[in-house]
């Protein structure tokens, strides 16, 4: 309902869609770069191209109310598994309700229309399917190879599930010995599989990028801050885990899988999900036997009722769910400005995926894909925009011939100061759009 | 744990590590203004108003560190140099004492206690500054062991109320430290109903402790400012962050305590209310990570080897701690022991470079920088200007606090080459930049032709023109 509610806002929804639309329409891979002037022709990231084509598949057949419709979908599958995480200790539901909740409220800031949504809802559907898995052989287990196939077209994130297959094998082994084997044998025949991914190697080294040298220019990959209401609810999980463990002790499977993936939550704040999804199914028996003797149950009166109206709530939600993103971020106005014109473009770098879909045009000169902008462009647009030594060698070596930054830019200040002309500028001092004298 | 506690292995870390820190060099940004400050407070009393600055002159400062600088000035008045990184490697001494004597309170098998405090002791590395906050966390330490100390004889508690007077002249970090023991006494009283006079009359007067300093009850508003709002633009005031040495530390020391709290056999309440506040605190701001490192490092060398004992049993390897504690030697061990840590801290103090590091500072541009107003200098500069050119009031230092509003604004629009820097300029009158060669206004004044006073790697000196002011009147 909430997820449903929300427009859509993130700058990388843009360039997804784009790719996914490509992809879509030529039947093929997008295996370069074809949306900028600095790296074009350029190999980059086809690992999520089932997540991009499904997002351009929901935008071609509802617009942006596919794609809020389909965001609305991952969340809920990601709740609904969390809060079936939650209630597996059979812990009465005012314990497993505040800690699904607050896990759901820490993945609120990864809720952006990206394939990263996929591995929201994929991640606790994977623990649900370990929790519940019989020691040993099982036929459970040939759900596994498949899903993280599927998962490693959508996204990423399918080496996280990876890990935690690895984890939940180790523990099975350490646990029952042999009868662990099977879900050890499934687990490699899982990561072989993944091989089958067009480009199986390449999103292992882009984890591997993010997760030792996380780009911490990104907000997303900055670390935990506490003083957050995301970074709150994460420390007050994180404190809860540390503290009832500590009163009541804990288990080898706990101490298997949250310690990485509380490692991998300070890593990055985006990643604070995996932890925070994992940590009530541990969490909420030990706070139940802490609680004992304090029963409230909901009265069966009243059961129907509410659900009645969550459904309705629901129903009402959808049926007024936004039909356009939030472009106020955005330099809407300057389009037709810069439609007008031709040259190179050397644009903000959080608009770029928002150019690369309203303006493909115009070229972009950086965007949110980063990892193609690494180590060159990258760090010669930050010299640039800065204002760093050797800025007005780089303008020239790239033959910009205009600007869209935000005013406040210190190249934006300098060039205006140097007589570039002001082509078109917000009236409330959101963007700029500058070009040669 | 009852009966005599041996001290020589304490004494003999803190020594070691006390020596050890003798190495690390002096001139810590800040060092210098609260020399300046303490300097001041001896010769002219407390000083309330700022007096260092040309953007906040007469403005209120903090004065929650008086005590903390008029210890560092009087190490520097009484030994000049060798006196600051003695009484850095005093505190570092100390710090470390009490963090393995903690270790071994909880566990009696000296290497395990040793291994477990290392990590702790290893993390307080990043606080090894030369500032009142190593005293913070020094009165933190001490807190600390009393609290453990007092789950099986409460009467310590009686040394708190004086330790929270001395701590918060000190450093403003003394919330915490009162925070916790309030929450300790509250749990004791719990458990022993007949302690609860005692403990009131204790908390009471921890309580009005704190309001015996010269900023009276406002002492609570620094304190729980820098908790609660730290300010991320400071490095250390940032987010703790695994990408660096010290969160990677940091974050180990989180995971072995959930590891062995999971694996390990149940503790009281009163453990788990001396490290879970803790490590929110902690993980407020990297410069509060080594306050959970020193909380968790006597659960953890009581606990941990549980933890490790359920993992080799889950890999079918017998491992077995001996069960036999070793002999407590004879006072006069810990007495020889002790006497030979000091020999090795005033040792160490001794024979260690006795200057600050001024690598990092501009020490060269000093001859050049005009007297009086007008000068806008680099925030991580601004104590060493204060210190070394006194002639020279700053823009702004890292006393940071008298700053916030219009002359931190103007700062940040000058240095970053803001829409208004050059009306910023005007306005305040600048007429010299000492700043970074890198930085956006460096670099903007040069392609300006503006004229360069001094130059070197690090730093570099420019005139501003005086057309610029009279353009713009």
């Amino acid at each position: 309902m909430f997820a449903v509610g929300l427009p859509s806002t993130d700058s990388d929804t843009y360039w997804q869609l784009a790719t996914g639309r490509w992809i879509l329409d030529h039947g093929a891979f997008l295996r370069q770069d074809i949306f900028s002037s600095t790296v074009s022709g350029t190999r980059y990231g086809i690992g999520e191209w089932l997540g991009q084509v499904a997002f351009a598949g929901a935008f071609d057949v509802a617009g942006w109310a596919g794609i809020v419709i389909l965001r609305a979908l991952l969340v809920a599958t990601a709740a609904f598994f969390v809060i079936r995480l939650a209630r597996r200790g059979g812990a009465a539901w005012w314990v497993t309700l505040p800690l699904a909740v607050a896990a759901l409220l820490v993945s609120k800031i990864t809720w952006t229309d990206r394939p990263h949504l996929f591995t929201l809802a994929l991640f606790p559907v994977l623990l649900e399917l370990l929790l519940s898995l019989p020691a040993g052989a099982s036929r459970r287990l040939f759900v596994f190879p498949p899903l993280l196939l599927v998962w490693s077209y959508l996204h990423g994130g399918y080496l996280i599930g990876l890990a935690v297959l690895a984890i939940f094998a180790a523990h099975a082994i350490l646990v029952s010995g042999r009868a662990g084997l099977p879900l050890a044998a499934t687990t490699i025949v899982s990561a072989a599989l993944t091989l089958l991914n067009p480009a199986p190697l390449e999103l292992a080294g882009a984890a591997r990028e993010d997760f030792l040298s996380p780009p911490r220019f990104l907000s997303e990959f900055l670390p935990p801050d506490v003083l957050t209401p995301a970074g709150f609810l994460f420390a007050a999980l994180v404190l809860l885990v540390l503290g009832t463990a500590m009163l009541r002790g804990g288990s080898l499977l706990e101490a298997l899988l949250l310690g990485p993936l509380l490692y991998l939550a300070f890593v990055a704040q985006r990643h604070m999900i995996f932890f925070s999804f994992a940590a009530p199914v541990f969490l909420a028996p030990r706070l139940a036997s802490l609680l004992d003797g304090r029963r409230f149950e909901l009265a069966p009166q009243i059961r129907v009722p509410t659900a009645v109206a969550l459904f309705v709530v629901a129903l009402v939600m959808i049926a007024t769910a936004p039909t356009a993103p939030d472009q106020r971020v955005y330099p809407t106005g300057a389009l037709a400005t810069l439609r007008a014109d031709s040259g190179v473009l050397l644009n903000e770098y959080d608009w770029g995926g928002y150019l690369i879909f309203t303006l493909p045009e115009r070229p972009v000169f950086i965007d949110g894909r980063y990892v193609p902008y690494l180590g060159g462009v990258l760090d010669d647009y930050r010299t640039m925009v800065g204002l760093r030594p050797g800025w007005r060698a780089l303008v020239d070596k790239y033959r910009v011939s205009e600007l869209l930054l935000e005013p406040e830019r210190p190249l934006a200040v300098a060039l205006r100061e140097d007589g570039w002309r002001v082509r078109a500028s917000d009236a409330s001092g959101r963007w700029i759009v500058l070009a040669r004298p | 744990m009852s009966g005599r506690t041996s001290w020589s292995i304490p004494f003999l870390c803190g020594g070691i590590f006390g020596a050890l820190s003798t190495v690390a060099t002096v001139g810590d940004s800040d060092l210098f203004w609260h020399l300046a400050q303490g300097r001041q407070t001896l010769s002219e009393g407390l000083a309330r108003v700022d007096q260092f600055s040309w953007t906040v002159p007469g403005m209120p400062v903090l004065t929650d560190q008086w005590l903390g600088q008029v210890a560092w000035y009087g190490a520097y008045a009484g030994l000049g140099w060798t006196g600051i990184i003695l009484l850095r490697s005093l505190l570092v001494a100390g710090i470390a004492t009490l963090i393995v004597a903690a270790a071994l309170r909880a566990q009696p098998r000296p290497i395990v206690a040793v291994l477990a405090a290392l990590p702790a002791i290893t993390l307080t590395r990043f606080a090894w500054t030369e500032r009142p906050q190593l005293m913070g966390l020094f009165c933190f330490t001490l807190l600390l062991f009393l609290l453990r100390v007092a789950w099986e004889r409460p009467r310590v508690l009686i040394a708190v109320p004086p330790l929270i007077l001395l701590w918060a002249n000190l450093h403003a970090s003394f919330v915490l430290g009162l925070a916790l023991a309030l929450i300790a006494m509250v749990i004791l009283g719990l458990r022993r109903a007949e302690l609860r006079t005692m403990l009131a009359v204790i908390a009471g007067a921890s309580l009005a402790a704190t309001l015996l300093t010269p900023s009276g009850a406002a002492i609570w508003t620094s304190a729980s400012g820098h908790f609660l709002s730290p300010p991320r633009m400071v490095l250390e005031e940032g987010v703790p962050d695994v990408a660096q040495p010290y969160g990677v530390v940091f974050v180990l020391i989180i995971l072995a305590s959930l590891v062995t709290a999971a694996l390990g056999r149940p503790v009281p309440l009163f453990e788990v209310a001396l490290m879970v506040p803790v490590l929110f605190v902690s993980m407020t701001a990297a410069r509060h990570t080594p306050f959970f490192a020193v909380a968790s490092a006597p659960y953890l060398a009581a606990r941990s080897p549980e933890a490790v004992a359920a993992i080799a049993a889950g890999l079918r390897i017998r491992l077995r701690l001996p069960a036999l504690r070793p002999s407590v030697p004879p006072v006069a061990v810990d007495v020889v022991t002790a006497l030979l840590a000091i020999v090795a801290v005033f040792g160490g103090a001794a024979t260690a470079r006795a200057a600050p590091n001024l690598d990092p500072y501009p020490l060269g541009a000093l001859s050049s920088l005009p007297s009086g107003p007008g000068l806008l200098n680099d925030y991580d500069w601004g104590g060493f200007l204060i210190w070394y050119a006194p002639a020279t009031p700053v823009f702004i230092d890292g006393r940071l606090f008298p700053y916030t509003g219009d002359a931190l604004r103007d700062y940040d629009t000058v240095v970053a080459v803001g829409p208004t820097w050059r009306e910023v300029l005007a306005r305040r009158g600048i007429r010299t930049l000492l700043v970074k060669p890198g930085s956006p206004l460096a670099v903007r004044a040069r392609d300006l032709g503006w004229s360069i006073v001094s130059e070197a790697t690090r730093y570099v000196v420019f005139m501003v023109p005086n057309s610029l002011s009279a353009r713009l009147d």
